[in-house]
């Protein structure tokens, strides 16, 4: 009865033996989204091969309560003829193959409804997806960009056949990703039945899929939205040859070999493909991770040259991939462990005074310890490109010539985040705080290369520092003034206006210093972060819609982060801050800068937060460190409730529960990150926006470890106690108690090895 | 007909299945992160011992805090041996690997020897020996290496 009845979609799901519970997880996340109005028009389609492991069971107890059609192979007839199976199964004009050991997200179901009722000419779409572990709890480092479209972020239909298998040819490989019409994929398989299988046992789908695409010509979309959860460390190296080397060989001949069935050999559209291939299966880092391996031998070098069996009409293969895949194991593995036993190199070989050009704006004027962002562009002048890595990897170098904070010269030294080659120019933001002192001062902006060859270029810049309004008692009119809202007219006060004016501006200096730029209507507070840097921040940290929610913020200091919660119509905000609040910076620092002084030589500094307590301007309930949070309050009529309580160690279960917890720059100044976590979670209910300092590991991009600053304290900043890796925060959000854990905003740099680079990381955590 | 008829209740079936279940369910209160072990090492007081020996430092839930304990309750020589991760090229950089464990085994920490002798220094410890360290450097590859660390440490 139901095999009669036209339906609209038909999820197709080959599994085999061993896949139950992945089945039965991929199984709950469809059939929780089907309700009445998905009757008749979504149906399941399991074809189980052969296996032995209750998957029998599982599927026909689910048929009971939803539109499931199961079918047993009575032994294994292989993966591939298992896909091709499922796709007869089931009767609906519309084939969405999926893997068996993948999931979707909620709402994925609706939104491929919405594409095929909306497009129904198409021959098919891919779906973007998402990464994660084999345990499914967490997303892990994206695929390469090349697997997906050019413009991956974009929701398009590729009208032109070829162009769509040159942009979404690999995704096409990938089970969940993607849905087919039923007629053109049956008109595509008529042609020859038995073609798929023979020629790519492992990707039978992905011919029929180039086959219909090239006869049908209706087009194929892309939908960016990662509405699949692909999980990772599936059974696929085991099948295509016991290991990663073989299947890298196997997998990409295998599909060459039928993209060249369909295109023809010199096609311009089978170059792209066959760049793609490169790309990911004879990338550097691939070929390196194999060679260097613990387990590579002389058959792993033997065995990696099969790629050049479907690469070697790609001249890009002979001048980029040969050179390295030529290269013997142990002639890689003596190289790289010179280049980390090596201190110093004693001969450059791709030294170059002159390579470089460097273009930066530098305001002429800055306020005593502002954080000034610098957009630098990099060229590489010449023939050479300046490298990230071996075997002269160039650093940028900004240092403040001639000054000193804790007796040490200021400076920073950052990895370049790619290669930069002759004629692409690489633009990169760098964040530089002024000095304390005021006066004139030397801004050196540099390209120095590692192991000998010194500086390649340098931008020298003057900068006049001036102090913060009253950080020292001082007449703060001297300093620079709040900023005056530029939309105002400010007309030197005629009436009222200019005279509220002026007494909030008075008001602003003598609650000064600031560390927020907050726009109070009138006049913005001169904050050390400015309002183009919290914009950005706010910006990265991807807040959900905050109406009707309530909001926490730890570590609110100054509120900027409170009052545009309230400004996006949260329904309760709670400023909590305890630190900040309880002393004036001038005052912690002067009394740290004391007890540095007086340490007995060998010993190690105490903790800061007793500096803080033992400091003379430590007052917990005058709130010295609270009057710039007060009076934006008092400014801007908020009804934001500020709360003066310690994450560390205070009872904070009369805080009550909160929808949305904003944990923002606070994780690595607590010496107990983990139970400052737990106590996150403890106060939220739904979602934690947590962003911290961290470290990027070169060479160990997936490590999940943390830097404990004990005696090494990252930018002379004593309260700094740790520094996770992206990895590592995510572990710690997941020991605390949460459920998922997603990285948001920027990727972390990619260091060369044996290097760190600092970054900042931003997590979204759920209970 | 018949079929959406019977498909349209089996939905409505198990929705409200679905929603009796969550009615019933514990709720999220009764959900309870990866346990911890929390060392006090306050029955140390009634010892005070000349030498401590702190095998479980890989198991607590705050080190930093434990070797601060530690510290306060040493008077001659703390003896720290924990599992310990190196990871090639990062000797020096204070590194303690997270593990997050789930509801059978506890949270764990791997650290390195530099990072056993940052949480000792900065807890107060002015000579900080590793007896026991990594193994000699690995000629292959650059995995991280696991291994049994020996520190010993004197205020």
């Amino acid at each position: 009865m139901l095999a009669c009845r036209p339906v609209l979609l038909s999820v197709c799901i080959p599994t085999h033996d061993g896949r139950r519970a992945e089945l039965a997880e991929a199984l709950e996340a469809i059939t929780s989204q089907l309700g009445p109005e998905h009757a008749g028009r979504v149906e399941i389609c399991v074809t189980d091969n052969a296996s032995a492991d209750g998957t029998e069971e599982l599927v026909t107890a689910l048929a009971r309560a939803h539109p499931i059609v199961y079918h047993r192979h009575p032994q294994n007839i292989g993966p591939g003829e298992n896909v091709m199976a499922s796709a007869t199964l089931g009767s609906g004009r519309w084939l969405w193959l999926h893997s068996s050991d993948d999931t979707i997200v909620p709402g994925a179901v609706d939104a491929v409804l919405r594409w095929v009722e909306s497009a129904p000419t198409l021959v098919g779409l891919s779906l973007a997806r998402a990464r994660l572990e084999r345990g499914m709890r967490y997303e892990i480092e994206p695929e390469p960009s090349v697997i997906a479209p050019d413009q991956p972020g974009r929701r398009q239909i590729f009208a032109d056949s070829r162009e769509a298998l040159a942009q979404v040819g690999i995704m096409q490989t990938f089970l969940t990703s993607t849905i087919v019409r039923r007629d053109a994929w049956e008109q595509a398989l008529a042609r020859d039945p038995d073609l798929p299988i023979r020629l790519a046992p492992h990707f039978p789908q992905t011919y029929v899929i180039g086959r219909a695409l090239l006869d049908d010509g209706g087009g194929w979309g892309w939908e960016p939205r990662k509405l699949v959860l692909n999980r990772t460390g599936n059974e696929l190296f085991s099948e295509l040859g016991g290991s990663r080397v073989t299947a890298s060989v196997m997998m990409p001949t295998e599909l060459e070999r039928l993209w060249r069935t369909l295109l023809g050999p010199r096609d311009a559209t089978m170059q792209q493909l066959r760049e793609r291939l490169r790309l990911i299966w004879a990338a550097p880092g691939w070929l390196d991770m194999a060679k260097l391996g613990p387990a590579a031998s002389t058959v792993t070098d033997l065995q990696l040259l099969g790629i050049a069996g479907p690469l070697w009409r790609l001249p890009q293969f002979w001048t980029r991939t040969v050179p390295r895949l030529a290269m013997p194991h142990l002639v890689a593995h003596a190289a790289r462990s010179t280049r980390l036993r090596t201190i110093r190199m004693p001969r450059l070989p791709a030294g170059r005074a002159d390579a470089a050009r460097i273009t930066v704006d530098v305001p002429p004027t800055a306020e005593a310890g502002a954080f000034l962002r610098l957009p630098c562009t990099i060229e590489a002048v010449g023939r050479a490109a300046l490298r990230t890595a071996m075997p002269a990897p160039v650093y940028l170098v900004v240092a403040w010539r001639g000054a000193r904070e804790n007796g040490r010269p200021i400076e920073q030294r950052r990895a370049l985040p790619r290669t930069v080659r002759p004629g692409d120019p690489l633009t990169l933001d760098v964040t530089v705080s002024a000095p304390w002192t005021p006066g004139e001062h030397v801004l050196t902006i540099g390209l120095e290369q590692e192991n000998g060859a010194g500086m390649l270029t340098e931008h020298v810049a003057a900068v006049h520092v001036i102090p913060q309004p009253g950080a020292d008692g001082s007449d703060s009119r001297g300093g620079a003034p709040p900023t005056e809202r530029p939309d105002r007219d400010d007309d030197g006060g005629a009436g009222g206006d200019g005279e509220r004016r002026g007494t909030l501006r008075d008001e602003v200096d003598r609650a000064g210093p600031w560390w927020h730029a907050i726009d109070l209507g009138e006049v913005v507070t001169p904050g050390t972060k400015t309002p183009a840097i919290l914009e950005a921040e706010l910006a990265g940290l991807r807040l959900p819609d905050l109406r009707g929610r309530t909001v926490l913020d730890i570590g609110a200091w100054d509120g900027f982060y409170s009052f545009a919660a309230e400004r996006a119509g949260a329904s309760r905000v709670v400023a909590l801050d305890h630190l900040a609040w309880s002393i004036r910076v001038p005052d912690f620092v002067s009394a740290w800068s004391q007890v540095i002084e007086d340490l007995p030589p060998g010993r190690v500094p105490p903790d800061a937060l007793d500096v803080a307590r033992e400091a003379d301007g430590w007052d917990p309930v005058g709130l010295p460190g609270k009057a710039g949070f007060d009076l934006a309050h008092r400014t801007l009529g908020s009804a934001v409730e500020s709360a003066v309580l310690d994450i560390a160690n205070d009872d904070l279960a009369s805080l009550g529960r909160f929808d949305v917890v904003l944990f923002l720059g606070v994780l690595y100044h607590l010496r107990n990150p983990l139970g400052a976590l737990r106590r996150l979670h403890a106060l939220c209910d739904d979602l934690a926006v947590i962003e911290t300092e961290a470290i990027a590991i070169g060479g160990h991009p997936d490590a999940a470890a943390a830097q404990f600053m004990g005696t090494r304290k990252r930018n002379d900043d004593p309260t700094n106690w740790w520094a996770p890796t992206a990895a590592g925060l995510e572990r710690w959000c997941l020991a605390a108690g949460f459920s998922r854990v997603e990285r948001v905003g920027q990727r972390p740099p990619e260091p060369p090895a044996g290097k760190v680079s600092p970054c900042r990381v931003t997590v979204h955590a759920w209970r | 007909m018949a079929t959406a008829r019977r498909l349209r209740r089996a939905a409505l079936l198990t929705r409200l299945r679905t929603r009796a279940q969550r009615r019933t369910s514990p709720g999220r209160e009764a959900e309870r992160p990866a346990p911890t072990v929390d060392l006090g090492l306050a029955g140390l007081d009634s010892t005070d011992p000349d030498v401590i020996v702190l095998r479980d430092l890989h198991r607590s839930a705050d080190p930093a805090t434990t070797v601060w304990r530690l510290r306060e309750r040493t008077r001659e020589l703390a003896i720290v041996v924990t599992p310990a991760t190196e990871w090639p090229a990062h000797e020096q950089r204070g590194l303690i690997e997270i593990l997050p464990g789930d509801a059978a085994s506890p949270v764990a920490w791997s650290p390195s020897a530099d990072g056993v002798r940052e949480l000792l220094l900065a807890a107060g410890f002015s000579d900080v020996r590793v007896v026991v360290g990594p193994p000699a450097y690995r000629p292959r590859g650059w995995r991280p290496v696991h291994y049994t660390l020996v520190v010993h440490a004197r205020p």
